[in-house]
């Protein structure tokens, strides 16, 4: 009895110890990706993309209610507290399955020690909250398997209709626990009814979706206020042949050569994730469980549902790029990782009672290797380069302009600056997933209850945006875009795009470019721009790199327009700016003050390389 | 969990985020009063306003960063350069809407910079716009009542938790007992209906 209150206080003190570890490296401030849709949706009750996330917006706007910190920092507390919860709650799981506290530890560590449940803990995300249900829903399956549990049937249902509101990786756990209900297989068709029922009740978390679409909201990325299109956000239909269903039919053809490549790349990610010396408690950790069959057969079998059965449906490229790494491998397979570190601490059972009580210490802190290592390219406390960035765009754009926003980076980021703090909350955005896409909206970045009398010109038609009702802005130097405007085929010939600052200046075609006074733009502007915050990120994150070299670009046009007319033997030739598409090449004198500028550049574009990203090897 | 354990539980959460950002305050103030013995103004409205974001409840450092800021603003009106005026204003106004919470903090403060930075908005640009205007779309707000908010989502977690403890209370014999579920039922459906009605509220 004092043995279990002493294990129940380290259980309990060991989250807060987590908590503090993962608070002290979160992000302070907004991180690229979602984040600043999440974010936005989570303080707003809005709705984000499909499949919109009831349940996360709710338990992130919850924690924003806490008078401490600002909404980002409060929203990622969902990632650090459930993370932080989960490693408590695996310490929890060993000392009950295994009675030995030093296996939870050593799994805990080893989890810890992964580059993507690290990072992913430390930023606005859903994943961690994701991995910790998954997790929630395994252990009630795991207790399950000797003795045959109603109440955690019960329960387990009512936690997968929770998971409808959750991102939809959830529901493969489905594969391990069909397999549990043929151990009971009476016992679980006889309370199928109240399973059903139960699962209905937790599923009508997603009724948020229809209520808040009913609401003008500050965010609402997915309306749902009718039956077809809550189905359609809930199945993520906008995302074609990558969405829920489809994602599902092509899991059902069978490939081999599918099935090799998903098995190359997830064991590679191991790899990369737990270095090589893990799998020899990865092996240990299978004959451990075989000692009990059912056991064996579940954890097992939930591992290669979130490892292969997941790379197959997900990441089975035969060469997959560095998008497929940072956006798929990095984020998608923390229950991979869960699992994995959970059969290797069972490894680690195995193995502590056949070596000395000293070594087997060293043992558990081995892991522990690897953190520093992870910490300086995962340090999101320091990384204050989105908020900066987004300060610095909108800033310099002139009062009441337009501006064009392409890409889920620059388009998440400018709803929450604008929308929710307010920041030149002057300015219009039109929004687009790609700007070469028909698919342009204003609903988000230009809220007609906010704006429909000061933008008439965008209002004026209800369902069609044209540019040419923006001609005027144009003319005056109004209107923006984040890529060059000529990368639309339909208007490239209308249209030319100049770089001014961070973004390019759009204007009809004929226009006089007025080089000079997009070059006093940058001038006024000089000592506003952050780019210093790009030299000191400790971050691999690669929005936060392609965001950098935004900045270095800016910096390459200020040191011509600096360097311009000046006399000087030293000269720049023929540097060549690509930016989203465009090139330039420039050519200017170096001088003293903009040698400066230049060599700042060099460093940005030095630290921010793009292919230095932590799982990726080109 | 005990009531006690509970309690601790959240003294900790609080004592460790608030010691936590009171030390990242501590950092950015002083980063910032050098920058603003440097002279270089932009960057000290900048590190004041990242003490701000880290908001903690009777902080110093807030308070004297907010009245900072407007130093700095009034030294950038006095030489009427009303862009890096508009400048301090905004970042003010940005990091004040960034910490809301239950409440919004200095909203006084906001009362008295938001028509400065609508009339700066209006000098600055060339356009013929008028102040009210302006500050009619800055003081549109459509973010959620905050109370109705928290009783909504407060109601969706009693519903979760009168459901789970149903099934706890129906299931004690490892058979289902329609009769306890229903006991539990009734107000798990009466939470459900005000997280509903709250949420469409708000």
């Amino acid at each position: 009895m004092k043995e279990e209150k002493k294990e129940g206080g380290f259980v309990f003190a060991s989250f807060f110890i987590f908590f503090f570890f993962l608070f002290v490296f979160q992000t302070k401030f907004l991180n690229t990706g979602d984040a600043g849709e999440l974010v936005a949706a989570s303080y707003s009750l809005g709705i984000a993309h499909p499949s919109g996330y009831p349940l996360y917006l709710m338990i992130s706007k919850f924690f924003t209610f806490l008078p401490l910190g600002n909404i980002p920092t409060k929203v990622t507390l969902v990632s650090s507290v459930s993370s932080s919860f989960l490693m408590s709650l695996l310490i929890y799981f060993f000392i009950k399955e295994t009675s030995s506290l030093a296996s939870g530890i050593f799994c805990v560590l080893l989890l810890l020690s992964t580059y993507s449940f690290f990072g992913q803990s430390l930023i606005a995300k859903f994943y961690p909250l994701n991995t910790l249900m998954i997790f929630l829903i395994f252990y009630l399956g795991y207790r399950s398997i000797s003795f045959y549990s109603l109440r955690n049937q019960l329960i387990i249902s009512f936690l997968l209709g929770l998971s409808v509101g959750l991102h939809h990786t959830t529901f493969l756990i489905l594969i391990p626990l069909l397999i549990l209900s043929f151990f009971h297989f009476k016992d679980f068709l006889r309370n199928l009814i109240p399973s059903v029922f139960l699962f209905l009740a937790g599923s009508t978390v997603v009724a948020y979706l229809m209520v808040r679409s009913m609401k003008v909201t500050l965010l609402n990325m997915s309306p749902s206020a009718d039956f077809s299109s809550l189905i359609a956000t809930l199945s993520r239909k906008i995302y074609g042949s990558s969405s829920s269903v489809e994602v599902i039919k092509e899991g059902f053809s069978f490939s081999l050569e599918r099935i090799f490549f998903a098995s190359k790349n997830i064991l590679s990610l191991l790899i990369k994730e737990f270095h090589l010396y893990s799998i020899i408690f990865f092996l240990l950790g299978i004959l451990f469980l075989l000692k009990n069959k059912k056991n064996f057969i579940y954890i097992i079998l939930t591992f290669i549902t979130y490892s292969l059965l997941l790379g197959y449906l997900t990441f089975c490229k035969k060469n997959p790029d560095i998008k497929d790494w940072y956006i798929c491998a990095h984020q998608y397979f923390l229950p991979m990782l869960l699992f994995y570190a959970v059969i290797s601490g069972f490894g680690f059972c195995f193995i502590k009672n056949f070596i000395p009580k000293d070594a087997s210490f060293l043992l558990i802190l081995f892991p522990c290797i690897y953190l520093p290592n992870h910490i300086f390219v995962n340090f999101y406390d320091r990384n204050e380069v989105v908020h900066y960035k987004m300060i610095d765009q909108l800033f310099t754009k002139p009062i009441k302009s337009v501006l064009i926003l392409e890409g889920d980076n620059d388009v998440f980021q400018g709803w929450y600056k604008k929308n929710i703090e307010k920041f030149r909350d002057d300015l219009c955005f039109i929004t687009a997933p790609s700007i070469d896409k028909k698919i342009w909206c204003i609903r988000n970045g230009c809220i007609k209850e906010i704006y429909g009398r000061f933008f008439p010109e965008i209002f004026r038609h209800p369902n069609i945006l044209n540019l040419y009702c923006l001609k005027d802005y144009m003319t005056e130097f109004r209107l923006y875009s984040t890529s060059p405007i000529e990368k639309n085929n339909s208007l490239k010939r209308h249209l030319i795009s100049r770089y001014c600052i961070m973004d390019f200046v759009v204007m009809p075609k004929g226009a006089l470019s007025e080089e000079k006074s997009l070059k006093d733009i940058r001038m006024k502007f000089k000592d506003v721009i952050h780019y210093e915050p790009c030299l000191r990120h400790f971050t691999d994150d690669l929005f936060t790199k392609a965001i950098c070299k935004r900045y270095s670009t800016y910096l390459v046009y200020l040191s011509r327009d600096i360097g311009e007319g000046e006399k000087s033997s030293r000269r720049i030739s023929n540097i060549t700016i690509t930016w989203r598409g465009k090139k330039e090449t420039l050519s200017f004198p170096i001088t003293k003050e903009n040698i400066t500028y230049m060599e700042i550049a060099k460093k940005i574009e030095q630290i921010n390389k793009t292919f230095d990203f932590c799982l990726y090897e080109p | 969990m005990s009531l006690k354990r509970a309690f601790i539980a959240l003294f900790m959460f609080f004592a460790l985020t608030y010691s936590f950002l009171t030390f990242k305050q501590a950092v950015y103030y002083r980063i910032a009063k050098d920058y603003e013995k440097k002279g270089n103004l932009i960057r000290a409205i900048d590190n004041y306003a990242s003490v701000i974001y880290m908001h903690v409840p009777f902080s110093f450092y807030e308070k004297d960063s907010i009245s900072s800021i407007e130093k700095i603003a009034n030294i950038f009106s006095k030489k009427k350069n009303l862009l890096y005026e508009l400048y301090a204003y905004e970042m003010l106004r940005s990091s004040i809407y960034g910490i809301r919470n239950f409440h919004t903090p200095y909203k006084a403060i906001l009362k008295k910079i938001e028509p400065k930075i609508a009339d700066l908005r209006v000098k600055i640009s060339n356009l013929d716009l008028k102040k009210e205007d302006m500050l009619d779309i800055m003081q549109k707000d459509l973010s959620p009542d905050p109370f109705f908010s928290f009783i909504s989502i407060f109601s969706f977690f009693l519903f979760c938790a009168a459901v789970l403890k149903g099934i706890i209370c129906a299931t004690e014999d490892n058979r289902f007992e329609i009769k306890r579920f229903f006991k539990f039922f009734i107000p798990s459906l009466f939470f459900w209906i005000i997280w509903i009605v709250f949420l469409y509220e708000a």
